[in-house]
């Protein structure tokens, strides 16, 4: 059970390896290279700094004060038409905005409904083919100054949306 | 339209907050992520520092080249304005192929030199590019194969059997990847003509 956990952390020293062992054979200035992109690659970070500023502040907010449960209570009757489960809605929400604050919520979900059942099924299923919509959207524009942001929004919610309801449909009939 | 979301985050959490825990927690509540953004923004200049920096040795070494050839059909159909000889296309594919096997630590970084590199070559000024919009969707979208950190969830609650999810998983995966992609096309014709 554990090899899928240590594979996929192998993965990465893995990787490492392979690329400087073919840098090596190409007779890359290995150094001056690493050095290049590494300098590029702090720069980017503390350009998106302020705007992850601006989003952590918010959805520390957003999950403290247990909002998304309010919005929940709100727009359950509405998301129940389309077979989605009430209980999993601040999940949702949650996921949205941060990718921790969501874990965490799903090890509670997964205490008390239990792994195998139907809203602990779903929760796992929609945590999986979800990302954080606000995180990743504000960090990549912010990282290059774009303020108009044109269609993604729209479109990034809307997949996320789809996924949500596909994920009750699959835990039910799978 | 992300500047309704945050300050209604901010404005509805803080009046929440008040409500139900007393103005201590709101307070506490924003230096909290103030500051755990800052504890992000260090450890992220870890893993980005490194990560661009064994980029940069694949993408001298023409390792990025010969992996970028095979997943060039898909690039063309997603990203029709991206020449495939720049830095973009390259950094774009990295970010892809790593999504998919589900290295995030690899994909963030390559996906924000990817953005960088497009303003550069398209001329972005205040408005996203096609391209970038594009990026976007599938990042948030992501093809995962392998849902790793839910299947150690799951075996965490003693589920009686953690893999079940993987199929279904991919199917939601694959659902919402296609959403998004089908969605960002169709507005890209009526946004760019």
């Amino acid at each position: 059970m554990n090899i899928i956990d240590a594979v996929s952390s192998g993965l990465m020293p893995f990787v490492v390896m392979i690329v400087v062992i073919y840098g090596l054979i190409k007779k890359v200035s290995l150094m001056d290279s690493f050095t290049h992109g590494a300098k590029n690659g702090l720069l980017t970070v503390f350009n998106i700094l302020p705007a992850l500023t601006a989003l952590m502040c918010a959805s520390s907010l957003f999950v403290k004060s247990n909002l998304s449960s309010v919005m929940a209570d709100i727009i359950s009757p509405v998301v129940s038409i389309f077979g989605f489960p009430a209980e999993l809605v601040p999940l949702l929400a949650v996921k949205m905005f941060s990718s921790s604050a969501a874990t965490g919520l799903a090890s509670e979900i997964f205490a008390s409904f239990g792994p195998d059942s139907y809203i602990g099924r779903t929760a796992a299923i929609m945590l999986a083919c979800t990302e954080t919509v606000f995180y990743t959207m504000s960090i990549y524009f912010s990282s290059v100054n774009v303020k108009n942001t044109l269609y993604t929004l729209r479109c990034c919610v809307f997949s996320v949306l789809c996924g949500a309801l596909a994920s009750a449909m699959l835990s039910r009939v799978m | 339209m992300l500047d309704f979301i945050w300050s209604f985050a901010i404005i509805a959490g803080t009046v929440m907050c008040f409500i139900t825990c007393g103005p201590q927690e709101a307070a506490g509540a924003i230096t909290d992520g103030a500051a755990s953004a800052v504890e992000l923004c260090i450890f992220m200049a870890g893993t980005m520092s490194f990560w661009s920096g064994i980029m940069n040795i694949a993408q001298e070494s023409g390792l990025i080249d010969s992996l970028s050839v095979k997943i060039r059909p898909v690039m063309r159909f997603l990203f029709p304005d991206v020449p495939p000889q720049s830095a973009a296309f390259k950094y774009i594919c990295v970010n892809m192929a790593a999504n998919f096997m589900g290295l995030g630590w690899a994909a963030t970084p390559a996906g924000l030199l990817a953005m960088s590199e497009l303003k550069k070559i398209h001329n972005v000024t205040n408005t996203a590019s096609r391209a970038m919009c594009m990026l976007i969707a599938v990042n948030v979208s992501s093809v995962q194969m392998l849902p790793v950190n839910m299947i150690v969830m799951r075996q965490k609650y003693l589920s009686a059997a953690p893999f079940d999810i993987v199929f279904p998983s991919i199917i939601a995966t694959s659902i919402t990847t296609f959403a998004a992609v089908a969605a960002v096309k169709l507005c890209e014709r009526r946004y760019f003509k």
